[in-house]
């Protein structure tokens, strides 16, 4: 089952953190344990009853004090220590270029590969078993990229590019959601990464670049020529479509080989597109993408057109 | 007005229309710090009813995966209200209100140093609800979150004026904290009764007093960010646009610079609430009155350099995580050892469970997990993880409900029948209690474990992932207790204050002086004090056969220092977080270069020239209070009118070289030099002008006539301020205008 448990690392990075948390949580269970201990055994054997005098007036103990004040001292020490540890191997240095760029949009992903030219949304592949330098930007305001099974969290800040490592052990998929408060849709920009064997990492990437296919019927021919004349050109890019390479809203050259549509509100199925296209407002009020008030027949058009992008 | 009304008088007028008009204006008019307080603490609980239904809305609608009860952006719109009330119209009224009625009393005061001043920062707070809640009529309510990161804040991202609301709703807000923090300085140090020496200060009063220095360095800092943020948002500036030079995480530290001593501006107060309680219900003294004190001391300038770790993740770099983890975990330290002098005073007490005890008992369970689980922020890996995530809400929860607001409570219950002389019902107290416990528990415990399995925080709904559903109905679950417990609290004031037991002077046998007089207390609060020699001097005069050992000297004949020297110089210090910001801000972008107009636009000799102008007009200052002095009239009008002469010709100047600057098309939008430029010499030409509104009010009053030197004091303050004013320029002419020159 798709989770994004903090408490189930699926990377070394992950990993470092959990252990810590571990560590970290052993000692806030000794703290709370015998602080509550305290407490609960102070209200049992101390409470007033009836005719007893005043209690000894004691108003301190210096020794006392400054044991308790040493004894926290010495956890906090501790603490630090692993802290810095655990930072490390969480966090090393960024690599002088990046393997992917994640951009935050409001209210998707942008991912690009530096290295193969690969650019699309959403939904990030990976290969497993090595770290990749993540870069991360924003086009608007800020976004924060969080997958917690396979790294830390880390703000997409616009102006300032920021640095995380990614990595996944072993193949799988692994969700997340950004945790920065972006705006209307903030809730519904979800991640998901695909881990895959690096053989079957390439053989994805190799896909990807591929064009978006020529149409092959009528229906598709037309949805096409909708999606050039439509204004969609003006936010979509489809690689292969001649005039179709603004990025304003997710690379749509090929759309439909990702599980969901509209950074995770909905799965990617036929019949959803066509939801999506006929009032993308309806399903996610406050995206950036207008209702065209398509007719049926051009919405089937569309549909078919962009179901053959995969 | 009949100031020494009793509260049978007063409770019989509310049933009578005639004597209501009476007592509407005499209520809106008042400055008794009595007043006031109940003033400001009937505001928060309005406020708090008002927070609370929109907690209500936000759990109903994450109550099931996949809701669409609420539009997001009405949710969005909820939780920045909700946050935004919390912590700005209840808690941090409830606790100045609080302190307001009971530290002049503590202290053996009439009132407070300023009641004008008083009632002034009373008022600041409707209005500021008000102008914060007008936005809903105005096109919406701020959905920016309650800490407004930009640039999302910003007019591109949030056009409808709702961010304009709230960050001028929250500009009066704090600068009516501000007005209280200065007020309570300014009690505490010059206003003490005979005999009550600092150091024989309740921790009550201690504690507030150390808070409101808190509250004088941070709330300047939000107040110089809002301001900041309004010039970006009206005036077309760039503090905090990228793509105009700005920059976003330069808001982040600004506001968290505020903001994190800001919670420990609700905590202390809510520390010092238990401070008082658990030694009065245990029968015998707080454990360790010193370190409690100097923890409190340690707290607060600690507080001011930990606000780095509400951004681990935002890119400050390994240093500066390093630094905030170190001090973040610094703080913990005399954070938590005061769980342990709390706890060490109930050991080997005589413990009596009577609804203050409890809230207090609870406090310090639910807020031991709210410090573990702040320390475990301050760990910055998990961090990494738990940010902005429902741990963190359960985190600040934990603190804000479980243990600031449940010490609020108990406090309520404490004194109230001080307040109304009315004890409230103790089985009512206990249903509150009961309810409270069980809704705030089932609410935020199972939140801890939504974050850890990855639930952000802010999302209006969520997909139908393992468990998220039934513990988020769980969550839900637990408001409908609270709700049920608010309810009852309510109920319980209403009628115990017209049918609750008589409380008498001293219903509880605690020992600090709010108990050594009637309940409630006459209008000038005692008839006559008690000797004094201790922190306690009730258990003094109640045990005089084992007396408190004498804490510190007697202090015969001290003279306290004037309280209008500690009040400018109080405001002075807040306004140097203020001017502090903006410098700083300016000198951040001047390190980035840009293009545009740069400091070589600047005219340096013309300004020099002006500057001594106004440099001069502090020397002319002084030589009109030496005339004041000496009571010579001619010579202190003469040197106030050359005062203000060259306060004005250095006004002139300024408005002279902003006029020449818009002619070559300088204004506050064309780059981040003329942004920074023009909003730090404007506030500080807005400094002068009002310094120059005052001038000219002394002058006036001067010269009708009435001079005794019984207005020496206040004329020195107003001393104070201009020279600071001067001060200010100083360091403005320096960075500005001189720096580019040398560098």
């Amino acid at each position: 089952m798709r989770t994004s448990n903090a408490l189930d690392p699926q990377s070394p990075l992950a990993r470092a953190i959990y252990d810590l948390g571990i560590v970290s949580g052993v000692v806030f269970a000794l703290i709370f344990i015998i602080v509550t201990g305290a407490i609960i055994y102070a209200i049992f054997r101390f409470r007033a009853r009836e005719g007893e005098p005043d209690p000894k007036q004691i108003a301190g103990n210096r020794k006392v004090e400054i044991a308790w004040t040493v004894i926290p001292f010495l956890i906090v020490v501790f603490l630090l220590v692993m802290t810095l540890g655990a930072m490390n191997r969480a966090d090393p240095p960024p690599a002088p270029s990046p393997d992917l760029v994640v951009t935050g949009h409001q209210f998707w992903w942008q991912a690009d590969y530096p290295g193969s030219g690969v650019i699309t949304a959403n939904e990030i592949h990976i290969p497993t078993g090595k770290p990749l330098s993540v870069r991360l930007e924003s086009k608007d305001v800020l976004h924060e990229f969080w997958v917690p099974k396979l790294t830390r969290k880390m703000t997409n800040v616009p102006g300032q590019p920021n640095h995380i490592w990614l990595q996944a052990d072993k193949p799988g998929i692994y969700i997340g959601q950004c945790s920065e408060f972006c705006g209307t849709q903030h809730a519904w920009m979800r991640i998901v990464v695909v881990a895959d064997e690096p053989s079957k990492f390439e053989e994805w990437q190799r896909a990807q670049l591929l064009p978006g296919q020529a149409a092959a019927s009528d229906a598709t021919a037309k949805g096409l020529a909708l999606f050039q004349t439509s204004t969609c050109i003006n936010c979509h890019a489809i690689r292969g479509v001649a005039g179709a390479d603004l990025r304003v809203a997710p690379d749509l050259t090929h759309v439909a080989s990702r599980k969901q549509l509209a950074a995770g509100i909905i799965e990617n199925t036929p019949a959803n597109m066509r939801l999506w296209l006929k009032n993308p407002q309806h399903i996610k009020p406050g995206a950036l993408m207008p209702d065209f008030e398509f007719t049926d027949e051009q919405l089937d058009q569309l549909t078919e057109y962009l179901s053959t992008l995969r | 007005m009949n100031g020494t009304t009793t509260i049978a008088e007063f409770r019989d007028a509310i049933l009578d229309p005639a004597k209501r008009a009476h007592y509407r204006l005499a209520w809106i008019s008042t400055v008794d710090h009595k007043r006031i307080a109940v003033l400001y603490m009937l505001t928060a609980l309005f406020f708090f009813v008002v927070g609370g239904v929109e907690a209500l809305f936000i759990r109903l609608q994450l109550a099931v995966p996949n809701n669409h009860f609420l539009h997001p952006d009405t949710f969005n719109q909820l939780f920045t209200m909700h946050g935004t009330t919390m912590i700005f119209l209840v808690v941090m009224p409830v606790v100045f209100g609080l302190a307001n009625y009971v530290l002049p009393l503590q202290i053996g005061a009439r009132d407070m140093a300023f009641p004008r001043l008083n009632a002034f920062g009373f008022w600041c707070v409707p209005f500021g609800g008000i102008l914060l809640h007008f936005s809903v009529l105005a096109g919406g309510a701020p959905a920016v979150g309650w800490f407004s990161y930009a640039p999302l804040s910003e007019t591109p991202y949030s056009s409808s004026p709702g961010a304009d609301y709230w960050a001028v709703a929250l500009f009066v807000l704090g600068i009516g904290s501000i007005s209280f923090a200065i007020n309570t300085i300014a009690t505490v140090i010059s206003l003490r009764g005979p005999g009550m020496t600092m150091r024989r200060l309740p921790l009550f009063t201690w504690i507030n007093f150390v808070n409101a220095f808190i509250v004088i360095f941070a709330l300047p800092v939000l107040n110089a960010g809002l301001a900041m943020l309004l010039i970006d948002r009206q005036l077309q500036g760039h503090f905090f646009l990228p793509f105009r030079g700005g920059s976003p995480v330069l808001w982040q530290h600004i506001f968290w610079a505020f903001g994190h001593p800001e919670v420990y501006i609700m905590a202390l107060p809510a520390f010092a609430i238990v401070s008082e309680i658990i030694p009065v219900f245990s029968r015998k003294p707080i454990f360790g009155y010193e370190f409690v004190a100097a923890s409190s001391v340690a707290i607060a300038v600690l507080s001011l350099g930990v606000w780095g770790h509400h951004m681990f993740t935002v890119g400050m770099g390994r240093p500066l995580d390093v630094f905030f983890a170190i001090s973040s975990m610094l703080i913990a330290i005399p954070t938590g050892v005061k769980v342990l002098n709390w706890t060490a005073t109930m050991l080997g007490g005589r413990i009596r469970f009577d609804v203050p005890m409890l809230f207090c008992i609870a406090f310090l369970i639910q807020f031991l997990v709210a410090g573990i689980t702040g320390i475990s922020h301050a760990v910055v890996p998990l961090d990494w993880q738990t940010k902005n995530s429902y741990f963190l809400i359960a985190h600040f929860h934990f603190v804000a409900v479980g243990a600031i607001v449940f010490a609020v409570l108990g406090g309520i219950q404490y004194w109230f029948p001080k307040m109304s002389g009315r004890m409230l019902s103790e089985t009512l107290g206990k249903w509150t209690f009961w309810l409270m416990v069980a809704g705030f528990n089932m609410t935020f415990i199972i939140q801890h474990f939504l974050g850890l399995l990855g639930m952000p925080r802010r999302v209006f709904t969520y997909p139908d992932l393992p468990h998220w559903g039934w513990m988020n109905m769980l969550s839900t679950t637990g408001v409908f207790f609270m709700s049920a417990a608010a309810l009852i609290l309510v109920w319980n004031l209403a009628t115990s204050f017209f049918r609750g037991k008589v409380a008498g002077d001293n219903p509880w046998n605690a020992w600090t002086l709010e108990w050594a007089t009637t309940s409630p207390p006459p209008h000038e609060n005692f008839i006559a004090l008690p000797p004094i020699r201790s922190r306690r001097p009730l258990w003094d005069i109640a045990n005089p056969d084992r007396p408190d050992p004498i804490v510190g000297e007697n202090s015969a004949a001290v003279t306290l220092p004037d309280h209008n020297k500690v009040g400018i110089l109080t405001f002075i210090l807040s306004e140097a977080g203020f001017f502090g910001t903006l410098l700083l801000a300016y000198l951040y972008f001047y390190a980035r270069p840009e293009a545009g107009p740069g400091p070589k636009e600047l005219d340096v000799p013309r300004t020099l020239v002006f500057s001594i102008c106004l440099f001069a007009s502090s020397f002319t200052f002084w030589r009109s209070e030496v005339g004041l002095t000496k009571q010579r009239r001619g010579s202190m009008l003469g040197w106030l009118a050359l005062t203000i002469l060259l306060g004005g010709v250095f006004l002139v100047g300024q408005v002279n070289e902003y006029w020449k600057l818009f002619q070559t098309g300088v204004d506050l939008s064309t780059n981040m030099f003329s942004t920074t430029f023009f909003t730090l010499t404007g506030f500080h030409g807005l400094h002068v002008l009002l310094g120059l509104i005052a001038l000219l009010i002394f002058l006036w009053v001067a010269w009708e006539g009435d001079f005794a030197s019984g207005r020496g004091s206040a004329f020195k303050a107003a001393g104070y301020y201009w020279h600071f004013v001067d001060v200010v320029w100083v360091f403005v002419l320096l960075t500005v205008y001189i720096l580019p020159l040398i560098r």
